[in-house]
């Protein structure tokens, strides 16, 4: 077991986002995480991205217990995320570049024989990289030194995507990450999915509403309601109708 | 029955020690004290003036510092109503947010005064404030005798006036007395500008002002507080300052003499200041409002009369009836380097 | 595409283009405007505006108001010239006052982080506070006659230079390399064009919002040891009514209220224009009564022509 949660319970206020959820990530797995509106998919996004801490219940990695204070931390485990809503990941006034490295800025010393600890943004390299990755990536971004605010939906959350995987995480959270994306970029996004998950072994959690695509890349599908986990279940064994009744409830 | 005598020893001398506290409450009065803010020096020392006055003639002050805001002002005259005191004296900090409270004031039945600055709604018994216009003619006079000595007799020459902020009465007497006394000669011209009672735009607007016009003669400041920033800024754009008496030096001169202009009139680097007696309002106001509270309207100066007292920088001193109500416009008078060190000046008086 | 190149650059320094049609224009039409002593005053009458301008960008930057500035230069002003005038030292006086700054400015970013106010309420209270504290210190007095020494970066001059000015210059040139060049800079940038984005890649905001109000509060009382240097003095009463004009300057100069997008050179753009402005009404001698609404004609001229430029390539939000 990569990742594992214990009886995970967070509220915000009256609202019990989540209840009592375990919840576990195997090496190389692919999981898909679906649920209604409302159902805490993004909350226990957050909470693995070190967003915020859960109220109660434990997180392990690789066996070993692990706390979260800020999303720096979770970094550090290499556990990377692309969250839900633009205003949690991109700054709109920035481009490219910057948005891709944000909080990890490459630096390299200003004077590199006798002062080397003031360190300056390495520009260029960080321009070439931001352009290597969003080639990986497989959606076209004109500039990489153009404003955010300049780009559609989909090529955000291709930078989004783009940074997130910069790293090579171990585990990549990726949080309705083809909503805002055409047929023909859904399609290369995930492709670049399963080539991280099958190729380069990156275990990888997924919040999609679109069951087609879930069926087409997970291993395994966990299904939320109302922050309670209510059931599990592997692509090749169930039928979308199936999930669909475990996400609305009833029998 | 020796207990009865007990509670009646106790009650005798219950009684005993109320007699004295009770007689004291009849005799001694109490007044209220409003401030705009004691951390300017000048209201400081008005405050200190009267509260001096009101400790030589027995009476027992409260003073508030409403800290320049002139809706705690109002607040803390309403809090010295609730306190029953038998007068009311306040400096106002905003002539139109204090009518609120002065009306409060008048339905309550206590006499209301002020010092400096007048009210612009409710009954004031009475207001003192210096002659603010007769300041700024002082100051005009002097700088025309300067100007005359300087061109052989001929009343010509180019100064700059440092104003107050514009609209703001004292600022704007300051000005009108000023102008009144050099209109007169076409030859003077006066290039006038605000500076906000604010020392950096002195310094800005001497600096600009000497660019445009090298042949500055003269400067005459609304405040002392421009004189730092006359002096820096001539030296910044002459490369040095002269002092009073020295070849090519800037007649310098104005209105206020606190502590920091007497001083920089004495070390000559202003030739002089025209000042207020601001220690003193208190010594002639608080008689004044002693013998009101006794006598009633009867006891208060009549308009056109001038009031004289030997010795006092207040006097003599002209009761006027103006628009607002029964004023007493105090005297003002100019020192220059000779007379700056004198001790009884406000500006010289040791803090405590 | 050059041309639209061309465009984006004017665009991006177009204070500095309303500033050369300013000062040309004035050139021609005001006696003795254009001439070496002038210029020179307009940028001595720049540096303490610009200096105090610096620190209220970096907070604008990151998206904060710092309305404290002025209180605290006030302050520093005074607690230097206290100590100095006492028999201090001239560099522990100097320390003491710039540490004073520091503090307030500390204590902005903990009110701000810690307790979690608005900036706007957090610098208010301070705004207040310090300007109070350092009328209480002195009791209102003006302190004057300082050392000479202790004034010599307000009033100073090396070699034909005024010190004032070179240091305008230094520390824009520096306070603009740390903002364009270093990480903190650009995660002073990323702050204030989205905290929440910041917060969630991993910036740690608190250490960035009270650095930023740090600075903002060491440069305020660095202004003020330039004020009481200039003036030859130090006022509890220094300053007043700054905090408006820093943040107009900033303002004119493209610096954006919501945070995240201007830059140092284009504030002290504003800063120029402000102060020349000013300086052509003095040498006028405008009325008195009129100085005010010509001074808001200008500065409505100079952000109309910016915002109609600006509309020429702006993205759309
Ligand atoms: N920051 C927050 N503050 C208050 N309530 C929240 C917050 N985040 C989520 N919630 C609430 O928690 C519940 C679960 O939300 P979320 O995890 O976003 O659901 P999902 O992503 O499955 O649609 C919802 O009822 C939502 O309103
Ligand atoms: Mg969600």
């Amino acid at each position: 077991m990569l990742l594992q949660l214990e009886n995970v319970s967070k509220s915000f206020g009256e609202v019990r986002a989540l209840e009592n959820v375990s919840f576990v990530l195997n090496y190389h797995e692919i999981v898909g995480l679906v649920g209604g509106n409302g159902a805490g998919k993004s909350t226990l996004i957050k909470i693995l991205a070190g967003v915020f801490p859960p109220d109660k219940g434990r997180i392990y990695l690789e066996g070993q217990e692990v706390v979260f204070r800020n999303p720096k931390e979770a970094h550090n485990h290499g556990i990377y995320t692309v969250h839900q809503k633009m205003e949690e990941i991109l700054a709109p006034h920035h481009d490219v570049t910057a948005n891709i490295f944000m909080g990890e800025e490459v630096t390299r010393p200003l004077f590199r024989s006798f002062i080397p600890f003031i360190k300056v943004l390495a520009k260029r390299e960080m321009e070439k990289e931001a352009e290597e990755i969003l080639s990986r990536v497989g959606i076209r971004i004109d500039s990489v030194r153009r404003p955010i605010v300049s780009y559609s939906g989909g090529q955000r959350q291709a930078v989004a995507l783009a940074r997130a995987i910069r790293k090579k995480p171990k585990i990549l959270l990726l949080d309705e990450p083809t909503a805002a994306l055409g047929v023909k970029e859904k399609f290369q996004v995930l492709r670049l999915i399963r080539r991280l998950g099958k190729e380069e072994g990156i275990s990888i959690v997924i919040v999609s509403h679109n069951l087609e695509e879930v069926f087409e890349v997970v291993d395994r599908i966990v299904v939320l309601r109302n922050g309670q986990v209510v059931g599990e279940c592997s692509p090749s064994q169930a039928t979308k109708e199936r999930v669909v009744q475990m996400i609305v409830g009833g029998e | 029955m020796r207990r009865v005598a007990l509670v009646v020893g106790i009650v005798v001398l219950l009684g005993l020690l109320l007699v004295p506290l009770a007689l004291g409450q009849e005799k001694k009065l109490v007044f209220g004290y409003s401030a705009p803010g004691l951390g300017d020096e000048g209201q400081w020392n008005i405050q200190k003036g009267f509260v001096d006055k009101c400790k030589e003639l027995g009476i027992e002050v409260i003073v508030t510092d409403a800290q320049q805001s002139p809706e705690k002002q109002n607040n803390d005259i309403e809090t010295l109503i609730a306190r029953g005191v038998d007068a009311i004296c306040a400096v106002p900090q905003d002539s139109a947010a204090i009518s609120v409270a002065v009306q409060k004031c008048n339905e309550a039945g206590i006499p209301f005064f002020t010092i400096d600055r007048g009210v612009t709604a409710g009954t004031v018994v009475l207001t003192v404030k210096a002659d603010n216009v007769k300041a700024g003619a002082i100051a005009g006079e002097v700088m025309l005798r300067l100007l005359q000595g300087k061109y052989n007799g001929i009343a010509k020459g180019k100064v700059l006036e440092i104003r107050g902020q514009p609209g703001q009465d004292v600022a704007e007497q300051r000005a009108q007395g000023f102008h009144q006394v050099l209109e007169k000669y076409p030859d003077i011209q006066i290039i006038s500008l605000p500076g906000y009672w604010n020392t950096e735009e002195g310094f800005k607007i001497t600096v600009d002002t000497l660019t445009a016009h090298p042949d500055l003669d003269g400067i005459y400041y609304h405040a002392d507080l421009y004189i730092p920033g006359i002096v820096e800024g001539i030296k910044a754009v002459k490369g040095e300052f002269a002092k009073v008496g020295d070849p090519g030096h800037i007649f310098i001169l104005g209105i206020d003499g606190n502590p920091a202009g007497l001083d920089q009139v004495e070390a000559k680097l202003a030739d002089g200041v025209v000042v207020q007696p601001l220690r003193d309002y208190g010594a002639l106001i608080v008689p004044i409002i002693v013998d009101y509270l006794e006598k009633g309207p009867e006891a208060l100066p009549k308009p056109g009369t001038v009031l004289v007292e030997e010795g006092a920088s207040w006097s003599p001193a002209m009761v006027v009836e103006t628009a607002a109500g029964l004023e007493i416009w105090t005297n003002v008078f100019y020192v220059d380097y000779l007379g700056a060190g004198d001790p009884n000046l406000w500006g010289n008086k040791p803090r405590e | 595409m050059k041309r639209r190149e061309f465009l984006k650059t004017v665009l991006d320094n177009s204070v500095w283009v309303i500033l050369s049609i300013f000062l040309i224009f004035n050139a021609f039409y005001t006696p003795r405007f254009f001439t070496v002593l002038n210029l020179r005053n307009i940028l001595i009458h720049s540096s303490i505006l610009g200096i105090v301008v610096i620190g209220e960008s970096l907070c604008l930057l990151s998206g904060h108001f710092d309305l404290s500035v002025e209180s605290t230069l006030a302050l520093a002003a005074v607690v230097g010239s206290l100590l100095v005038k006492n028999g201090m030292g001239i560099f522990t006086s100097i320390l003491a006052m710039l540490l004073s700054g520091g503090m307030v400015g500390l204590v902005n970013g903990m009110l701000i982080r810690k307790v979690g106010l608005n900036a706007f309420v957090a610098t208010l209270i301070t705004y207040i506070g310090v300007r109070g504290t350092a009328l209480g210190i002195v009791e209102g007095k003006t302190i004057w006659n300082l050392p000479p020494s202790f004034c010599f970066l307000g009033a100073g001059t090396i070699w034909l230079f005024p010190v004032q000015i070179l240091l305008l210059i230094g520390l824009y040139g520096v306070f603009h390399l740390l903002l364009i060049t270093t990480r903190f800079g650009r995660h002073v940038y990323l702050v204030g064009d989205n905290q929440l984005a910041a917060r969630i890649s991993g910036i740690n905001v608190d250490r960035v919002v009270v650095s930023v109000f740090v600075l903002s509060g060491f440069l305020s009382a660095f202004a003020g040891l330039v004020m009481a240097g200039r003036l030859n003095s130090a006022s509890p009463l220094f300053g007043t009514g700054m905090v408006f004009e820093a943040m107009s300057a900033a303002i004119i100069g493209g610096i954006s209220l919501r945070g995240g997008v201007g830059s140092l050179p284009m504030a002290l753009g504003g800063v120029l224009l402000l102060s020349s402005i000013s300086n052509v009404l003095n040498l006028h001698a405008v009325s008195p009564y009129w100085i005010q609404t010509i001074r808001a004609i200008m500065i409505l001229f100079a952000v109309v022509l910016d915002s109609l430029k600006r509309r020429l390539v702006r993205y759309e939000e």
